[in-house]
């Protein structure tokens, strides 16, 4: 950048004025000036009072007692309970299936379309289509075709022979998740379709030719030339989308509401229901905090793991 | 052993085979909506059910967007709502990533790039968690059930992507350019207007378009930050006017579902390009 320092010193020569210039730096962050200043009124203070609130005891059926600290009670409440373990292994389960299904399907897929298909860009269209409809949309249609008496879902695999009788997908507790999942994978898996085929394609064909003249088989093809070089790739992609499915609430919500009783309810319906229908902001704020700290935890480890060296945005 | 022609030929129709199993799983759901949103309410409650509508009929849509049984339909003033939130939300965002993006990639300082890391960090806090704030806040400040509060609670999420989008382009547009623009007497502003955003006018398009698809997306602020119903965007209020606690109105739902998922797909269509581009700009860069 030592090019582009002098430059203001040339311009106010040019022009023969003298004139007030702002360094590189604080041009800089002049730019960044209308980014920050809005995440620090919508992320950054919600965030930090978030974290103090959670240390405190406030309720909005209560509003006379306005908001009293408390200290460690409301995590102490949240870790001793047992309905809060279970929304987590509710959401882990919810996050692994759905990330898990979406990643796999999507992987082959790109994979799939990286070969010299014709109408190849025809497909990749076509199949992003549950990506772009909207996800109250997807959900109601989901929650429809798994409609216990009219359903497509039921008719098909009935008529198949896969299920015996007509089941609820959406009614039953031990199906519910399962359904909120499936639906899950149909909507995301172009997303990681459409990242990974742009990174096969990053592959330098010689390399992947050489491999065949030397009787590389596809699957050490797969192996040793397309997973190294999609590592990090894959990282970010999976990072992105396990941070996504923790905040995924529509979907849930729209299909199930978190039911029956609370077969599908995860951490972000777990907050809105404490905060948004109980009014117990603090204890909702500690759901929040304790997630958000989890989340960081995981995501240095992850990227730790899997990134090797290469740590950069 | 096989030859190796023929087992090209073979992974080739397998490869088909394959498309075409997955267009059905992805593109059917969707298909049923569409022929679901058209058959009168007689024919969508029948086992077996009817794959194409035999007495096809808009009068669904029809109630949907007029109303029915003399009540109006608030479903207009939704879709006023959505086009409103979304297209601000767009333009703000564009207009302040676009900034901040061009200041990641041409100007960073000591701390930028880690301040680009917590933009992007902040997309693990728990959207509910700032979502009481918001909601308190924007109760303090009387802009519950207005667009600015809607607008400004998007930011959050489409900020931090569309920067992660524009600096991807950005960081594609050749150095020199810029350097011999400065020297022609640009200023830095004037070189970024007038030299560097016409070349990344692929990457406004696809930060744009990614903005807008999630801004028509979004349900929880919109859902919490309104409680009038004139106020409702298209998500919830979609929900409110016909999914009640026991009693879903399917042909309404099908029918408000194509309704909603028309624009997005439209902008899909013209867009495709710009917007797989996008998402992939920033994720791929060496």
């Amino acid at each position: 950048m030592s090019a582009s320092k002098s430059i203001p010193l040339e311009r106010s020569a040019i022009t023969g004025r003298r004139r007030f210039v702002l360094t590189n730096t604080q041009f800089s962050i002049l730019l960044l000036l209308p980014a920050l200043l809005t995440l620090a009124f919508t992320v950054l203070y919600p965030l930090l009072r978030g974290i103090y609130l959670s240390f405190h005891s406030y309720s909005l059926v209560d509003l006379a007692s306005g908001v009293q600290w408390v200290g460690l009670e409301n995590f102490k409440t949240l870790l001793s309970s047992s309905a809060y373990r279970s929304v987590w292994g509710t959401t882990l389960i919810f996050v692994a299936g759905s990330v898990g299904g979406q990643f796999v399907v999507g992987f082959m897929t790109a994979l799939v379309l990286n070969q010299d298909l014709a109408q190849r860009n025809l497909f990749r269209g076509l199949l992003l289509m549950p990506w772009i409809v909207p996800t109250v949309v997807a959900a109601l249609l989901w929650k429809w075709i798994f409609n216990q008496q009219y359903g497509i879902f039921n008719y098909i695999l009935h008529s198949l022979g896969i299920i015996p009788s007509f089941q609820a997908w959406i009614g039953d507790p031990s199906l519910a998740l399962f359904s909120v999942t499936l639906a899950n994978v149909w909507k995301g898996f172009p997303f990681h379709m459409i990242v990974l085929l742009a990174a096969l394609q990053t592959i330098p064909p010689d390399i992947v030719e050489a491999a065949i003249i030397d009787g590389a088989t596809a699957l050490q093809r797969f192996r040793y030339i397309v997973l190294p070089y999609l590592r990090y790739i894959i990282m970010i992609d999976l990072l992105i989308s396990i941070i996504w499915t923790f905040q995924s609430f529509t979907t849930i919500w729209t299909m199930t509401e978190g039911g029956p009783v609370t077969a599908t309810t995860t951490l972000a319906i777990s907050i809105y229901r404490t905060a948004f229908q109980a009014f117990d902001i603090g204890m909702g704020a500690a759901i929040g905090t304790i997630w958000l700290v989890a989340m960081l935890i995981f995501s240095v480890v992850f990227v730790r793991v899997l990134g090797g060296t290469r740590v950069e945005v | 052993m096989l030859s190796l022609t023929y087992r090209r030929r073979l992974v080739k129709a397998l490869s088909y085979l394959y498309i075409l199993a997955l267009l059905v799983l992805a593109l059917f759901p969707i298909a049923w909506m569409v022929s679901s949103s058209i058959k009168p309410i007689e024919d969508l409650f029948v086992i077996p059910p009817q794959w194409i509508p035999e007495n096809p009929t808009l009068s669904t849509l029809n109630s949907v967007i007029y109303g029915d049984y003399g009540r109006g339909s608030l479903f207009p003033r939704y879709f006023a709502n959505s086009v409103i939130v979304t297209v601000g939300t767009t333009l703000f965002c564009l207009i302040v990533a676009t900034l901040a993006a061009y200041s990641f990639s041409r100007y960073p300082f000591r701390g930028s790039n880690g301040l680009m890391v917590g933009i992007l960090a902040t997309q693990m806090f728990p959207q509910g968690m700032l979502l009481i704030t918001l909601y308190l806040t924007f109760l303090a400040l009387k802009l519950l059930n207005t667009y600015p509060a809607l607008i400004l609670a998007n930011t959050t999420f489409a900020i931090p992507f569309a920067i992660w989008i524009l600096k991807g382009f950005f960081d594609t547009v050749p150095r020199e350019i810029e350097d011999a623009a400065l020297i022609d007497g640009c200023g830095r502003l004037g070189v970024l207007m007038r030299v560097v955003l016409p070349m990344i006018a692929p990457g406004l398009v696809a930060a744009g378009v990614y903005t807008f698809l999630i801004a028509w997306d979004e349900y929880l602020f919109a859902a919490t930050l309104t409680i009038k119903p004139e106020m409702r965007t298209l998500p919830p209020g979609i929900i409110q006017s016909f999914v009640g606690q026991f009693y879903l109105n399917w042909p309404n739902v099908m029918a408000a579902s194509v309704l909603v998922t028309i624009p997005v797909t439209v902008l899909f269509i013209f867009f495709q390009k710009h917007l797989v581009q996008g998402l992939t700009a920033g994720a791929i860069k060496g």
